[in-house]
């Protein structure tokens, strides 16, 4: 019964992607810009092979450099940045569509939960997520595939699962934002000042000593993304990642119920 | 969560997705109201039979006009088969043909659920509804039939008549007619034909002395040319209802 809900409400979120523009200009965005570092970070004139190349004929010994760990690092470094960009875009209009055309009533008069309402939507775009990733995940496929020594499978793996772990969580707070106005282009500037401060904790983090550094570490997305990226898998990071999600899914259906009573 | 499953609920905007083609809109609605998979494609059918949108099921719904969308509003509420209706102004802005089309589609489905219509346009209420509440600032002030609200009204239906000649002569023999309670000259117009008199009769409830004042004027050597009886619309009802302020006992 729930889940069909849940499935219900995440279908018809993919759907209305599908049927407008939306995702295929999002589509469009992503797949260009991260096409482009990829070719970039890779084999371009700065990229990661002309310059190791390039030290080796100048003599220069740099050691043993891992070429493809070194790339997964920065290409996924990239990839996050660049989700910074689009992931406001993508939550804007979770709530704030169904407000502005008074279908929010529908969905808060039907006999659904608030939370299974969010969490249908929250899996719905985190799909959408997905899918934008999809080519990029092929391209570090054919690079890693051809890496001598091989990367170990779950290296990679586990950077992209973290990429989309962080995506949810900003996806899951933009959510709740997008529930507190009807307007899109506001509940997209406030996600997007959200993400950014939560990037400012990140360099706080790493410049404050002891007991307050440690603890911003533990909340910042940034630092658990980059435990992620670089093949260290904490149970503390998986943790912050999963707080953020419930918290998101926990306001939003709060501040359903608050509208729910508002109307009546 | 089990109240909201018998109710079927039509907002003032009816909530519809744009991007969504009649059918998959009320496929999605009949999910989320929890119909079994089994039912959901004779329950989405029966509800556009109904709403009459068989021949506009593929069409998306951005491309439909007002009245489908309201119908479409209407077959949203009821697709589930909820037990209570609740209708917040179900003929807002539409033209007058979809506003008749949207009362009769009321109206059938008053058989078979109970209808919660909530309008400010009273003749609507009035032709539609059953029972009328007039509720003013969050109180209930009455609650009764159409027509029983009507004779609440002690002074309920008059005449208007329309006479030429002296008017002198007839306004205190029109006094004494049984069930007359007053007379008001209202105004006179000219016609090609000479001067013309508007009077105003209001009589007691339930008496007929129509016949008795027509007598009258003709026995009186004047002319007569209308005779028409008025009753209070519900807007009276409601007006004097709602405030304090004495009323005209007709509405012109």
């Amino acid at each position: 019964m729930i889940i069909s809900n849940i499935t219900a409400i995440a279908q018809k979120e993919l759907q209305s992607y599908f049927v407008s523009p939306f995702a295929y200009v999002m589509a469009a965005f992503f797949w260009f810009i991260s096409g482009l570092f990829f070719v970039e970070i890779l084999i371009g004139k700065q990229g990661i092979i002309q310059q190791v190349f390039s030290r080796e004929q100048m003599g220069v010994s740099i050691g043993s450099v891992d070429v493809a760990t070194e790339f997964l690092n920065s290409y996924l470094a990239i990839l996050g940045t660049l989700s910074l960009l689009i992931i406001p875009i993508l939550s804007m209009g979770l709530y704030a569509d169904e407000k502005k055309q008074g279908t929010l009533e529908l969905l808060t008069t039907s006999p659904l939960s608030n939370w299974s309402v969010a969490l249908g939507k929250l899996i719905a775009v985190t799909l959408l997520f997905v899918f934008l990733l999809l080519p990029s995940i092929f391209y570090q496929a054919i690079a890693f595939s051809a890496a001598v020594p091989s990367l170990p499978l779950a290296i990679p793996l586990l950077a992209n699962v973290g990429l989309v772990l962080m995506a949810a969580s900003l996806l899951s707070i933009g959510m709740f934002i997008s529930s507190l106005t009807n307007s899109n282009i506001l509940a997209a500037i406030l996600t997007f000042c959200i993400i950014l401060i939560s990037w400012t904790v990140d360099l706080i983090a790493n410049n404050v000593e002891g007991w307050l550094g440690d603890n911003l570490k533990y909340i910042s997305m940034l630092d658990s993304y980059n435990n992620l990226v670089q093949g260290v898998a904490n149970i503390s990071d998986f943790s912050a990642f999963f707080s953020y999600i419930f918290l998101g899914i926990f306001l939003t259906s709060q501040s359903i119920e608050l509208f729910r009573s508002n109307i009546h | 969560m089990k109240v909201r499953r018998r109710i079927g609920y039509l907002p003032e905007t009816p909530p519809l997705y744009p991007g969504m083609s009649v059918k998959q809109y009320l496929y999605f609605v009949s999910k989320i109201k929890g119909i079994r998979a089994g039912d959901r494609r004779r329950r989405v059918y029966n509800a556009m039979i109904r709403c009459q949108l068989i021949e506009q099921e593929n069409t998306i719904i951005r491309k439909l006009s007002q009245g489908y969308r309201q119908r479409i509003g209407i077959a949203q509420a009821i697709v589930h088969k909820p037990p209570v209706i609740i209708l917040d102004e179900p003929t807002v802005g539409l033209d007058p043909r979809q506003i008749i089309e949207v009362r009769n589609l009321i109206k059938s489905l008053a058989g078979e659920h109970t209808i919660i219509l909530s309008t400010h346009i009273l003749p609507e209420a009035s032709m539609i509804c059953d029972r009328v509440t007039i509720i003013n600032q969050g109180k209930v002030i009455t609650t009764d039939t159409p027509n029983g609200l009507q004779a609440q009204l002690k002074i309920s239906s008059g005449y208007q008549l329309e006479v030429s000649g002296d008017v002198d002569i007839i306004l205190p023999l029109l006094r004494n007619v049984p069930g007359v309670i007053s007379v008001l000259l209202e105004n006179h117009s000219t016609t090609n034909s000479g001067k013309r008199h508007i009077l105003k009769v209001a009589c007691k409830s339930r008496s007929e002395p129509g016949k008795d004042i027509a007598k009258l004027i003709v026995t009186q050597g004047l002319e007569l040319h209308e005779l028409r009886r008025t009753c209070p619309s519900l807007e009276d009802i409601f007006l004097k209802l709602t405030t304090e302020e004495p009323l005209s006992i007709n509405n012109l």
